[in-house]
């Protein structure tokens, strides 16, 4: 591994590179970090894999009258420093994120209304028949979506809690940085995270096709009401999810004896806002 | 307080206002001032919304207040008998009213919490709309038959607002009006204050600003003018419904505010002209106008995080690069 070190003349850098043995240490004299161009320069030619900049603008009586130069040491040089090795990407820009995915959704729902049509699609039940459970009458299908959808969710909860991978995704999770320092590959579970929730997304298309119908549109709904669940319950629990889920599903069953359809749905915006205010976590939420 | 880089205020409203009398007197096809008057009554919704994002806050129920203006007004007139004039003060007061409470109530959260609590006051109030008082707010099938603006008396006459021009030249005066304030307000005392929030709220707060009081009062003028493009809406559509205040049209405002740039005053300007035209322009692809429009928001956000408007700062930059020029190549930033 290729390791650049900046500022080797200074106490951190002198310290760290005899431990890290650096590919290239550089002072003052030999990189002025107030060169942008310098910088991309010897980053270029020693394509570096890890820059540790140990530089500072450390003359801090000075810095109000040498704003420029502290500014760039300071501000800029790792900035500079960070563009070599890392890609610019969406994360941590959310409002990025959000238009990108948007724009996704578009072109995907367009895609489908293209290939397949915009009228609504039924699929065939792959069970027949009704069951009886404890006097209540339910068609079979449903109990398939039952049984499936809690065993995924069992299975969900196994591998997050069990499994080195997620663990791992946990990890990643509550501290990128620390989580990095043990070994955990980011960007590896970052893009699985990713994927497997996609794919419980398409599972639960899968189950509800049967149900509903299939149309490119379908997913406005069950995503609102996730919305809601997700606020209940409390970002990043599962059981939190799953209780959300139960109570968003009985306030609506139970709300319509006593009001119009419209009130109920009324009735769960207003319980997110309430729930905002009052536990903004929700009811299982972690910081 | 050093001048900062970028468009001066002074010259980009002047082009602003320059180019909105361009347009009719390039033009009088009905079909182009139709696009030109729903852009500007677009911008004064951008230019509002980019206002409270100022503070670091993306209000997701900013359309809401544009609703409760064109209720409002349209309550005011048909059924209080009030003059079209005396209601485009009044409907934009009543908005900015019940923002008060609403922005009491959502400010007590910040960051994605803020996001999520007024989306959910979106949803509660388009379902308002949509289902109670179906008597007065027309229900499931809109609000109707709202007449259009009255006759404006004048010395000698009176202009009256049936045709399209007309009510071009008005949204035109509510447009300048808005841009003026929200324009001097950015390059003002007022607009540092709300930059220090956005970057961070502590730090200021403990210089001496009042943080709730000051998001508080963005929220509620922001409101206003949505209000006032509310009732512009409501009597040049003359027809409203829940749906125009619902959770699309306020991704479309979010959209076009973040791909010109949500940093600076002229990002929400350049991307509600640049993506209006190019919506208007994609109608040509009929079915594969979304999917076009899709992939342009991905490229764009994903070209350029910082918006259409990094686009000059990025060149010149490249230039200086090329240049050699270090001094200017780093210190060069969005502008404002």
């Amino acid at each position: 591994m290729k390791i650049l070190l900046t500022g080797r003349s200074g106490q951190v850098g002198s310290e760290l590179q005899a431990v890290l043995q650096p590919a290239l240490a550089t002072d003052h004299a030999s990189l002025d970090l107030a060169d942008a161009d310098a910088i991309r320069r010897v980053a270029r030619e020693l394509k570096p894999d890890v820059i540790v900049n140990a530089a500072a603008y450390t003359a801090v009586d000075k810095a109000e009258s040498e704003k420029e130069l502290c500014m760039q040491i300071n501000g800029v040089a790792p900035g500079v420093l960070a563009e070599r090795v890392v890609f610019r990407h969406l994360r941590g820009k959310t409002l990025n994120a959000f238009i990108v995915s948007l724009g996704l959704l578009w072109v995907m729902q367009a895609s489908a209304q293209l290939s397949f049509g915009v009228l609504d699609k039924s699929v065939p039940s792959a069970v027949s028949g009704i069951v009886r459970v404890f006097g209540l009458i339910m068609s079979r299908e449903r109990l398939v979506v039952i049984v499936t959808a809690s065993a995924l969710m069992a299975a969900l909860y196994v591998f997050l809690k069990f499994a080195r991978t997620g663990q791992a995704m946990r990890a990643v999770a509550q501290d990128p940085d620390a989580a990095a320092l043990q070994g955990v590959n980011i960007e590896a579970v970052l893009a699985l995270g990713f994927g497997v929730g996609c794919a419980l997304a398409g599972a639960a298309g899968a189950l509800l096709a049967p149900v509903f119908a299939v149309s490119p549109t379908m997913g406005a709904l069950p995503v609102v009401k996730a919305f809601i669940i997700i606020i209940v319950g409390g970002m990043g629990s599962l059981p939190g999810a799953v209780l959300g889920g139960l109570l968003l599903g009985a306030v609506e069953g139970i709300g319509t004896l006593f009001m119009t359809s419209a009130a109920v749905n009324m009735l769960g915006f207003l319980i997110v806002i309430a729930i905002l205010l009052v536990r903004p976590r929700g009811l299982f939420g972690v910081a | 307080m050093s001048r900062r880089p970028g468009l001066s205020p002074a010259l980009g409203f002047g082009l602003l206002a320059a180019a909105g009398v361009a347009v009719p007197v390039l033009t009088r096809d009905s079909y182009y001032l139709d696009v030109a008057t729903t852009m500007l009554m677009n911008l004064v919704l951008t230019l509002s919304l980019r206002f409270e994002m100022s503070t670091g806050q993306l209000n997701m129920a900013h359309i809401s207040f544009m609703g409760i203006g064109a209720y409002a007004s349209a309550l005011l007139v048909t059924r209080a008998g009030w003059s079209f004039w005396a209601s485009l003060v009044a409907a934009p007061l009543v908005a900015a009213l019940v923002a008060v409470p609403v922005g009491r109530i959502a400010l007590r959260v910040s960051g994605p919490y803020y996001f999520l609590i007024t989306f959910a006051f979106l949803e509660v109030l388009r379902l308002f709309f949509n289902n109670s008082f179906v008597d007065y707010l027309g229900g499931p099938s809109g609000l109707v038959e709202i007449p259009r603006p009255h006759p404006l008396p004048l010395s000698g006459g009176a202009i009256a607002f049936t045709g399209k021009l007309p009510q071009y030249w008005l949204m035109y005066a509510l447009f300048l009006v808005a841009a003026a304030v929200l324009i001097r307000l950015e390059y003002s005392r007022f607009g540092l204050v709300a930059s220090a929030i956005r970057q961070r709220d502590l730090l200021a707060e403990t210089l001496g600003v009042d943080v709730i009081r000051y998001k508080l009062g963005v929220f509620v003028l922001g409101s206003f003018f949505a209000g006032v493009a509310g009732v512009f809406f409501a009597h040049s559509h003359q027809v409203l419904h829940s749906s125009d205040f619902g959770l699309e049209p306020m991704v479309l405002l979010v959209v076009f505010t973040v791909i010109g740039g949500a940093q600076s005053v002229w990002g929400p300007v350049v991307g509600t002209l640049v993506l209006s035209v190019t919506s208007e322009l994609l109608r040509e692809l009929h079915h594969y106008e979304i999917l076009v429009y899709g992939a342009v928001l991905m490229v764009v956000m994903l070209v350029f995080p910082e918006g259409l408007v990094s686009l000059p700062g990025r060149i010149t930059r490249a230039l200086d690069r090329r240049r050699g020029s270090k001094a200017r190549a780093v210190g060069a930033r969005v502008a404002p």
